[in-house]
This record gives structure tokens, sequence and C-alpha cells, in this order.
């Protein structure tokens, strides 16, 4: 990838910083020892080539703890040293050997979050060596604390710039703030618990023997281990249920992908509302499944093209309270159920199954309601053609207030700009179903 | 749930009264000399983390509380002769039972069979310890040349807590919930597997914990417990991710149940009766998941074959809707062996003329086993309901060649356990 010039002047910024903080902290006058530079530098990429993955994607590494115990134990200068090593970064050095831009920029913001942290460590009476041994542990507590702080703070804003220079530059370009509010706050208390063992290594290392360093690491690649089964699981567990639900849609097919679809749309919409964490996963499973009640309706009356008999209808506008009893018993979903029940409730009471009006009706079925009712104004139905966005828009607008939470269409509006979002055309809908009747039948011929 | 007959209780009843016994046996040894603050602190501790006990998406537990005891077993400067031991494992059971009672009043499990085996394995270790410590030629020792510990006793330490491993899983019976009550070797070796690591790191933090207590004190338990709180946490993510997993695929699996397709609870049913059948045959803990997904997804492919209207499956839509099934799961892409069994399940175990199906797997002959017998005990336009008796007769009269015989006297076996036959 050809980075930009804002993002080389930016790196190139950072690599400056770097030096200006190296030749700071030597300047500090402590002691540099060779021996132990390279010992923890070593600990350091060993590290960084063991990343611990994070239940929500992505992943940090504990190289922090080393630069933590290399700062109380040797002092900056011997921590911004060992962080130097950053730029090495065996991680995935056989299949996808990182770039020598963004190597360089690894390291040189390594040294800089260290150099910062071990100067305030040192600037609020951080003790360092022998200091520390002979202090009682208390002594040490409180400048690890603010040295893990101006860590966290420095790293995370350097990096959420970088990204921010590294994107393509668009209309919806996040701002840097944004990054950070959404990449990386979860990552605090995650920090801090390793602040902690930055400061049990260090003593360790002076008191006993560095190779006790080595009892550090089993816990930690433990620890690593289960946080990446969580992840796989956690992984594991949406695309089945998305792959299971889009299945058991096929049956009519001119919804194919339609509740995935939705479940995505409920996502960014939900989001522009201030929805976040756990609750925007069970909103957006809530949407996956808020038409699992249709699967009982016969064809026939699902792809029905003209107006449908009483009967048919009543079996019709049963689908959201058997969609509601399919999926009662998944506690995790206790909060959303009611975005199943009533995602076609109106604002205006005049929907089914309950007649809700307005604020009665929960904030995940307003949402579900306007995402499913653009999804299928914008896709194939048997009778008739795709409307555009801006015109499904448009009829969404023309009927908030009286159908639809006009909040709702707002966020919708909002999110649909911030996001890249092309609704299923015709051709590529088709082209869908030829290749998986195609994989159907491969499967049956296994 | 668990019935009084079951083997665990049992278990835990025998190593409760063991450990009563050796308690006993060592109160009169038990004299601390002028470390009552190590006592206390480590005291508070075992209580913290017997707390934080958790059973893990095996339901195995998680035994936080062997760290802090391990480590007081291998801490130097507070050994008073070979009185140690005693008030090592005294104050670690005291404060596990303090934490039990604590449990029991917040209406949390208690499993004083884990108890009593985390108290006999540190009494031992700490004896270890006593025993070797001054033998090795090994020894730490720290920056100012006091004597921190000896690698021989901290081998031994760790020899012991390993070796109690598997007599903790087997008496206990946490070596699977289903398979508590059959319990085969080969699930005593995956379960020590599959704690191997666990384990690895409670030691290790054990060793830490000796080695930082002379200098950092009690700061060293917050300090070790940062990593292993963390795992903690991440396996009650698996755990509850787990959970919803099957709280889905059982909501699923009730769509064609209200479509009409097959009798209320037919899929829940079966999933139970196949799992219990599987863990009888000694299956793996992953092997019993996929086992209770097959089942329960194993009528999905109705959905999309048929209308409510039509008539109930006649032979050869049995098996578009075992394909279509299959290949909706295997879409997916997560759960190729569910596929796999929801594919198979109507083939016959063996054909006239053929030695054997080995083709077929495990999983979709103890699904087909169980799904017949649910079919015929319920009955459906097939066939009259019929009782158990007759259903496993039935059964027996198509082992061989229909049916796995194998599968059908593991279904035989568990009916008869759980009283139905």
């Amino acid at each position: 990838m050809k980075l930009s010039w804002p993002a080389r002047l930016y790196i190139a910024a950072v690599v400056a910083a770097a030096a200006a903080l190296l030749i700071a902290t030597v300047r500090t006058g402590m002691p540099i020892p060779a021996g132990h530079a390279v010992l923890l530098a070593s600990l350091f990429l060993l590290a960084e080539a063991f990343p611990v993955a994070l239940p929500r994607g992505g992943g940090y590494s504990v190289s922090f703890v080393v630069t933590l115990a290399a700062m109380i134990t040797h002092g900056p200068a011997v921590a911004v040293i060992a962080a130097a090593a950053g730029a090495l970064n065996l991680r995935g050095i056989r299949r996808h050997p990182a770039p020598v831009a963004s190597r360089i920029f690894n390291g040189a913001n390594f040294m800089v979050c260290t150099g910062i942290a071990a100067l305030s460590y040192r600037a609020v009476g951080g003790p360092v060596g022998a200091e520390l041994l002979a202090a009682p542990i208390t002594k040490g507590l409180f400048p690890v604390l603010i040295a893990t702080g101006v860590n966290f703070a420095a790293n995370t804003a350097i990096v959420a710039v970088m990204l921010y220079f590294a994107t393509p530059q668009t209309r919806f370009r996040n701002t840097p703030w944004h990054i950070w509010r959404t990449e990386f706050t979860s990552l605090l208390p995650g920090y801090f618990s390793f602040a902690f063992l930055g400061l049990l290594l260090g003593v360790l290392y002076m008191e006993v023997h560095a190779a006790a360093v080595l009892f550090v690491l089993v816990p930690l690649l433990v620890a690593r281990r289960a946080f990446a089964a969580a992840v796989r699981a956690q992984l594991a567990y949406e695309t089945t249920m998305e792959s299971l639900v889009t299945a058991l849609e096929a049956k009519d097919r001119y919804t194919r992908d339609h509740a995935a679809r939705v479940s995505r749309l409920t996502e960014m919409v939900a989001r522009e509302h201030g929805v976040r964490g756990e609750q925007l996963r069970t909103f957006r499973l809530a949407a996956l499944m808020h038409d699992v009640g249709k699967v009982g309706v016969p064809t026939a009356v699902l792809a029905k093209p003209g107006k449908l008999t009483p009967d048919e209808y009543v079996a019709m506008k049963d689908h959201p309270i058997r969609g509601h009893e399919i999926v009662t018993e998944i506690a995790l979903l206790k909060d959303a159920l009611a975005g199943i029940r009533h995602h076609h409730e109106r604002m205006d009471g005049s929907g089914y199954p309950d007649g809700l009006t307005g604020d009665e009706i929960p904030l995940v079925a307003r949402i579900i309601m306007v995402c499913d009712a653009f999804d299928s104004m914008t896709s194939t139905r048997t009778y008739r053609v795709p409307m555009t966005m801006e015109e499904a828009l448009a009829e969404l607008r023309r009927c908030a207030g009286t159908q639809f939470d006009p909040a709702a269409v707002d966020a919708l509006e909002t999110a649909l700009a911030k996001n890249p979002w092309r609704a299923e055309p015709e051709i590529e809908r088709l082209r869908r179903l030829d290749e998986a009747k195609e994989k159907d039948n491969d499967a049956a011929a296994v | 749930m668990q019935r009084p007959s079951d083997p665990a209780i049992w278990g835990d009843r025998a190593l409760a009264a063991v450990a009563a016994v050796v308690a006993v046996v060592l109160i009169p040894f038990a004299q601390p000399a002028g470390f009552a603050d190590a006592l206390f602190t480590f005291g508070a501790f075992v209580l913290l983390t017997e707390l934080l006990d958790t059973e893990l998406p095996s339901g195995k537990r998680l035994r936080l509380s062997l760290a802090p005891g391990l480590a007081f077993a291998m801490l130097e400067g507070t050994r008073a002769g070979s009185a140690s031991a005693a008030v090592a494992g005294l104050t670690f059971l005291a404060a596990a039972c303090v934490a039990g009672g604590i449990r029991a009043l917040a209406k949390r499990e208690v499993r004083f069979g884990e108890i009593a085996a985390s108290f006999l394995t540190v009494t031992a270790a700490a004896a270890a310890y006593d025993a070797l410590a001054g033998t090795g030629p090994l020894h730490l020792t720290g920056r100012d040349g006091t004597h921190l510990a000896s690698v021989t006793g901290m081998i031994a330490v760790l020899a012991i807590a390993l070796a109690f491993e598997p007599a903790r899983l087997w008496v206990t019976g946490a070596v699977d919930p289903v398979v508590r009550r059959a319990r085969s070797p080969m699930a005593l070796l995956r379960a020590l597997r599959s704690n191997a690591a666990l384990q690895s790191a409670i030691v290790s933090v054990a060793a830490l914990v000796a080695l930082a207590f002379p200098k950092l004190g009690g700061w060293s338990f917050p300090l070790f417990l940062g990593p292993l709180a963390a795992t903690r946490y991440a396996f009650r993510q698996i755990t509850q991710i787990r959970t919803t997993e099957v709280q889905t695929l059982r909501a699923l699996s009730k769509i064609p149940e209200m479509a009409g397709y097959t009798q209320p609870g037919h899929s829940r049913r079966v999933a139970e009766l196949a799992v219990a059948m599987a863990a009888e045959l000694g299956a793996a803990e992953d092997e019993l998941r996929e086992i209770e997904y097959a089942a329960l997804l194993h009528d999905i492919g109705r959905v999309v074959l048929e209308d409510p209207e039509s008539p109930d499956a006649a032979a050869g839509l049995r098996a578009d809707v075992a394909t279509t099934g299959a290949s909706i799961v295997a879409a997916a892409g997560t759960f190729p062996e569910v596929a796999r069994m929801i594919r198979e399940q109507h083939d016959p175990y063996r054909r006239p003329g053929e030695i054997l199906n080995d083709e077929i797997t495990m999983g979709a002959r103890i699904l087909r086993v169980a799904n017949t017998f649910d079919d015929l005990c319920t009955g459906n336009s097939a066939n009259a309901k019929v009782s158990p008796w007759v259903a496993i007769e039935a059964l027996h009269g198509g082992a061989a060649y229909e049916y796995d015989p194998a599968v059908v006297s593991a279904l035989a076996r568990v009916l008869a356990r759980d009283g139905v036959i």
C-alpha cells in the first residue's frame, strides 16, 4: 500500500520524537548495562510475538509488561532501548512480513510511549533499581499506575492518528477521536492488570533471578490462549447463526440474505443511537432473527403476489408472535426479544400484534422496523422492482411519525452517509442464488 | 440434575471423609511459630480464590485456590520443621471451608470433594517440600544472599500437584459433567490434556508467589491474580457463548415442530438421549457438543422442503431432508462434523452382504437410534405409539443391520439407569 504524504510526514514526526526521547532519557545519567538491555529487548520481542487476542477482535501484546519492568529496574534509557526492539517485530515474519514503513513506525511508537511513560514515572518520584528494593512496595505502586496511564494514552493516541492518516481520504472518514473512542477505550482495564504484572516482573528480576521471569510467561500465555478460544467461539457462533437463518429464509427466496442485511443495518443505526457493547450484539442478533416466525408460514402465502385472503393474512400477521415464542429461551436476547415481537407495530398504534404507540414501542423494535422496511424497499420482491436508496429514504421520511420513529429514520440516514452500503441489485442476487444452488448440489453429491 | 445414586456424589463424600480424618490427625502437629501474618494473608487469599471457583464450559472446575495453597507449601522462612505441612494444610482447609460456607449462604454450588482434594494436595506438597528442601543441590538465592527456595523441593511440589490431578478428576467425577457416571480412562486422559495448560499456569503462579512473597508480602497476590483472573474471565465468556449457542439451536429446532412437521419437543428429546448415549460410549467433550447440535438440527431440512399441509415424510423425502439439512449446516462452515451426522442420519449401519459400513460416523449411528426410539415412543403417522419396552425390542430386532448393536445396547443402559425400562 502506498502511503499518503500526510501519513509519511506523520511517521517522520513520530521517529523524530523517538530520537529526541532516546537522547533525553540517556541524558538522565543512569547507567546502561548492555547485557540487561539485550535481555530485556529479547523479552520484549518475545512478548510482541505472542499478542493477546481480544474478545471484540484485534489484539494487543503484553510487551508493556516488559518495558515497565525495564523502567523500574534500570531506568528510562534501558526501557526505551528495549522498546526499540519493537521495530524488529517477529510476528508473521514468514507469511506477512511487515513493510519497512510499518516496522519503523511501530518501533518509534513503542519508543515514544515508553519514553514518555518512563519520564513521568521518574517525575512522580518512581524508585528505580536498588531504590525500589529498599523502599516498601507501596512506594512503587502509584508511579507505576501513572506510567501505565501515560503509556496507554500516548500509545492509543499515536495509533489512532496513524489509522486516521492511513484510511483513504473520503467524506466519511472517522476523526481520530472517534477511532480512539470506539477502538481503544475497552483496552484500558486489561492494560492496568498487566501493569501490576510489570511491577512483579521487575522485582523478581532484581530479587531472584532473570530466569524467574519465565514463570511469569506461563500464566500469560495461558491467558492468551483462553482469550483466543473465546474469540474463536464468538466468531463461530455468529457465523453459524447468520448462515442458518439465511438458509432457513431460502424457502422464500425473495428474502434471501434479508435478515443478514437487516442485522447489519440495525447495528449501524443502533450505534448512531449510542447503543454499545453487549447491547449492540443483542440488537444485531434480534434483527437477524426478526423473521424466524415466518419460517412456519406456508410458502404460498409468503410469496403471494396479490392480496392475501383473511386467513392467510392472519397466518402472516402471527409471525412476530411465533418468532418471539421461538427465541424466547435465548437468555442473551432477553432484552431484545421485544424487537422481534414488535417489529410490525406503527407509531400511530395501527400496527400489529399489540397495537403499541410511540414510545411504548421498544427502541430495538423501532430500529428493526425502519431497517426492515428500508431493505424490503431496496430489494426485489415478486410484485415490484426495487427502489433506489434515495427513493426508499424519501418514502421512510414520508411515513416518519405515523409509521416509523423519526429519530430512527434520521439515524438510518446518518448511518448510511457514514458507512458504505449497497442494496443487493437483481443481477447480483440471481448470481448468488445460482451459486447457492450449485453448492447445494455439490454438497448432495458428496 | 444429580441423583443421590450418582457416583460423583459418593466420590465427593469419600474424599471429604478422608480429608476430615487427615485434618484431625494433623491438628496436634500444627504449631504456628511466629508467622501468623503470613498465615493470615495466605488464608485470606485462599478464601478469595475459593470464592472465584468457577465451573468451566466443560463442567470442570478452575481451582484457582491451588495457587496460594501450593505457594504456601513452598514458602521458605515460615518453616518450623515437620509441623509446617500441617499448618499449611490446615490453614488452607479452614479458609476454604469459610469460603464454602459463604458460597452456601449465597446459594451457590459447593463441592466439598473439590475442597478436600485441594487440601490433600496442598498438605502432601508441603510435606514433600519439607522432606526434600534440605537435601537437594539446587537452591535459589536472593540478591542479598538469602535462601529463597529449594529447586528440588519446588520440583517435588510440581510433581505432586500434577500427580494428584488425575486422582481428583477421577474421584470427584469432574471428568465431564455428562460422563460423570461413565468414567473411562480415555475420558480421563482427555480431561487431563485439556486441563494441562491451566494446571501449569496455576503451578507457575504458585512458584512465583513463593519467590516473591518474602519481598512483596501480601502485595504479590493481587499481582499474580491478574493473569489468572483474566483467564477466568475468558473462560466465563466461552461458557456464556456456548450457552447462547445451544439455546439458539434449541430455539431453531422448534421451528419444524411449530410448523407441524414433527412432534412437539422431538428434537430436544432426541438431543438429550443422544448425548447420554454418546457419553455412555465414551465420547469426548467436543463430540458430545457436536452430537447435541446434530440432534437438535436433524429435522431442519424439512422447513425448507415442505409445506405444513403436505403429508408426512415419505421414504424418498427423508433422504432429501437429511441432505438439505446437512447442506444448510455445511454452508456455515463452522461445524462440518454436525453436517455429516445430519446427512448420514438415515443410513443403515450395515447392508445385507456388506461386512461393515465404516463410512458412517458414530454420531450418525447414535442419532439414528435415538431418533427412531423417540419416533416409536411418541408415534407419528407412519407408526402407532408404543411403550419404551416395545421400542427397544424393535431396535434390537434391527440391530446389526439397521442399527449399530453397540449403540442400541448403550441406549438400553441409559434407559435402564434413568428408570425408563
